[in-house]
């Protein structure tokens, strides 16, 4: 694990899941396996939230919900599909109201396979989205920087 | 602990018992629990089941539907069998008329159009239907429009009957109005 | 007078673990109507009948819900059991009673942790899940898995319960008893879940009557109505009484689950007591050719499941008519009159399970 320096917050959406996924997601956050302990929290609010964790795959009601709260999260964010239904579409996948899988309507950086995902893979997971959302905090950083002394530089 | 041991009966009923069927059971005070859809042999099988909270008796009744028919809604007896019916008229293409609180398709907001019904029972579904709309315009040409459209929408085994009925009430109509085609001949 | 406005609820909101969408019409903090949108967890899974054969529709019955997994398998296994004439091992029914009982206490004990989530209690909830673990772990010790099993089939069970395990079940409902006597204590004595549940959402004893609810959420109201006591897999052999309450409000429905966690222990402790030797599973011959429909009590009340089939390998129909879909017209009526700040424990408090509804 790399050296820590923001506790990003997540935000859970359940599209289409049958519920096993999302009461694991729940059951991280408890006492038993805590990932609480690694510094993340679970918001309810999208504008506040750094990783999103999506469940289930995506079906035409739900394509329109999951593209809006991925906008609404503002920059720098993760996405990790968690359970094999948002990797893939799972066992539902030849049916006829499933797209497939949640990389269909947004980009996706971490898959977490499983029927239902277990506490200790999703946690797993959630350390891999908390390094890479250091990495995109210290380029969105540099990128900043960068443009506030171009900005700088024309005063100048 | 005493073990309830319940029955379970199936009755099978024409389309035009439903609603006096439906009315009874409620006033014996039974519960809907269900309404189930199927497509067995080119019809709809529609199961409504009922039952008793004492005793927990089931009461299954069974209505045969042609695939392009009408049925009329229960929601007056029941009024919460209109999930049931928006459900079944979306997923099945089942025409329900008359349900308190018509969604009209859009319950589930699927893209899909009667996607449980099979390949086989749409294809005698649309077959069916262009036999109707057939008929419906072989009548039209015929002099009296509406009389003879209704009766081409009418349920495949007393069609046959109101066919032939209507062919004598037709040759009926007919006479009195090539007396009028004269008349509007002559004029 | 103040005027009228609509305004959504859902599908994605802090108090909600699932997504519904609920148009509430509100005046002056007081909602008048609520009209419900769903389908957001519509898969269609009745249409793989035709693509999975009657076999192996058990794990897609199964992955209808996750919470209430095991009665999903189980119910559908009994409906073409019954098609096909096939009797099943009375070994492999009390196991089958035995797991059906750890499930409902799991879901108990998430329910109250959501329950106590919504009005903002969340030591309560971690406290909840907390215990909720031991259940699990008792489930992935005897099965393998934590929410969906995969023992259930055709004849039977695959999975046997030997004697280290049966000493661990009981080790464990021990301390899971005495971990609820603390958690009871909380939930019926605490002044501020009083202030929040009492007299909040009543449904009276006619209204859920006429308006087909099911469940422990028409026991509060003073329904006597469990599936267990017509006697499907082992129940007719286990003693007990369902545990009814006549007040109807948010408080009653808590008093009710509780309760019912206290009943599963007993009830499991007597299974293991009278779990008699034998086989597990009886092999299937031939095909599913007729129709049948099994009731059985989810965690939720009552579910029904309809089998039809047609002499092939793929059946012809198969319905589930989950619990939550007939708690739903009563959910509305509940909303009608109620306070906007109470609109998410009235949500909660029928245990709303909406992948089970939805399919």
């Amino acid at each position: 694990m790399t050296q820590v320096k923001r506790s990003p917050w997540i935000l859970h959406y359940d599209g289409s899941s049958c519920n096993g996924c999302d009461i694991e997601v729940l059951a991280s956050m408890t006492p038993v396996y805590d990932a609480e302990r690694l510094g993340v929290e679970n918001t309810g609010d999208p504008m506040q939230a750094d990783i999103l964790l999506i469940t289930g795959g995506i079906n035409a009601q739900n394509a329109p919900v999951v593209k809006q709260l991925y906008d609404q999260m503002p920059r720098p964010k993760v996405v990790v599909a968690v359970g094999i239904c948002a990797c893939t579409g799972g066992v539902f996948k030849d049916c006829y109201n499933i797209m497939g899988g949640a990389d269909k309507v947004i980009p996706v950086d971490i898959y977490v396979p499983g029927c239902a995902a277990r506490p200790q893979s999703i946690i797993d997971g959630i350390i891999k989205a908390r390094d890479l959302f250091q990495k995109r905090s210290e380029e969105h950083d540099a990128l900043m920087k960068k443009q506030k002394l171009e900005r700088k530089g024309e005063k100048s | 602990m005493t073990v309830i041991n319940p029955v379970q009966k199936y009755e099978d009923i024409p389309l035009s018992e439903l609603l006096v069927t439906v009315m009874r059971k409620r006033q014996q005070n039974l519960r809907l629990i269900q309404i189930c859809c199927a497509a067995v042999n080119n019809q709809y099988e529609v199961l409504y089941s009922f039952t008793d909270d004492d005793t927990y008796e089931m009461t299954n009744v069974r209505v045969m539907v042609g695939l392009n028919e009408t049925i009329p809604s229960i929601c007056d007896s029941y009024p919460y069998a209109n999930y049931y019916e928006n459900e079944m008229s979306e997923l099945f293409g089942l025409s329900i008329e008359m349900i308190d609180g018509d969604y009209h398709g859009r319950f589930y907001r699927i893209n899909e159009k009667e996607p449980l019904l099979n390949k086989k029972a749409k294809k005698a579904k649309e077959v069916e239907a262009e036999e109707i709309r057939a008929a419906a315009e072989e009548a039209a040409h015929m002099p009296d429009i509406s009389e003879t459209a209704e009766g081409g929408e009418a349920t495949p085994a007393p069609a046959d009957q109101k066919a032939a009925g209507e062919q004598a009430d037709g040759a009926g109509i007919r006479i009195i109005h090539k007396k009028d085609e004269k008349e509007g001949g002559g004029e | 007078m103040g005027k009228k406005s609509v305004i959504p609820f859902g599908p994605q909101h802090p108090v909600l673990p699932e997504p519904i969408h609920l148009d509430l019409v509100v005046e002056d903090e007081v909602v008048e109507e609520a009209i419900p949108n769903i389908g957001f967890i519509h898969r269609g899974l009745e249409g793989l009948v035709e693509k999975r054969d009657f076999n192996e529709m058990v794990y897609v019955a199964e992955r209808t819900c996750g919470i209430c997994s095991f009665g999903h398998g189980m119910g559908y296994c009994e409906a073409v059991e019954q098609i096909m004439n096939v009797e099943v091992p009375e070994r492999a029914r009390f196991l089958r009673t035995i797991w059906m009982e750890l499930a409902r206490m799991h879901s108990h004990l998430l329910w109250m942790g959501l329950t106590a989530d919504a009005f903002g209690f969340e030591s309560l909830f971690y406290e909840c899940w907390r215990i909720r673990e031991h259940v699990l772990d008792m489930l992935e010790h005897t099965t393998g898995g934590r929410l969906i099993f995969s023992v259930n089939q055709v004849g039977g069970v695959h999975r046997d319960l030997n004697e280290d395990q049966i000493r661990y079940i009981k080790d464990n409902l021990d301390k899971i008893e005495e971990d609820m006597k603390n958690v009871e204590k909380t939930f019926f004595g605490d002044a501020s879940v009083q202030k929040r549940t009492r007299g909040i959402g009543v449904l009276t004893k006619q209204e859920a009557h006429d308006l087909g609810a099911a469940g422990p959420f028409a026991r509060a109201s003073g329904l006597k109505y469990d599936m267990r006591l017509t006697g499907y897999e082992a129940y007719g052999k286990l003693d007990f009484e369902p545990i009814i309450s006549t007040e109807g409000d948010c408080y009653a429905r808590i008093l009710v689950r509780t309760k019912e966690i206290f009943q599963s222990i007993q009830l499991v402790r007597q299974a293991l007591d009278m779990l008699p030797a034998g086989d597990l599973n009886v092999p299937v011959k031939g095909m599913p050719n007729g129709e049948a429909m099994v009731r059985i009590e989810q965690p939720r009340g009552e579910a029904i499941y309809y089998v039809h089939g047609e002499n092939t390998r793929f059946l012809n129909r198969f319905r589930i008519r989950t619990p939550t879909f007939a708690n739903l017209p009563a959910l509305c009526k509940m909303l009608q009159g109620a306070n906007y700040a109470d609109v998410g424990i009235l949500v909660v408090s029928i245990d709303p399970c909406i992948s089970c509804t939805e399919r």
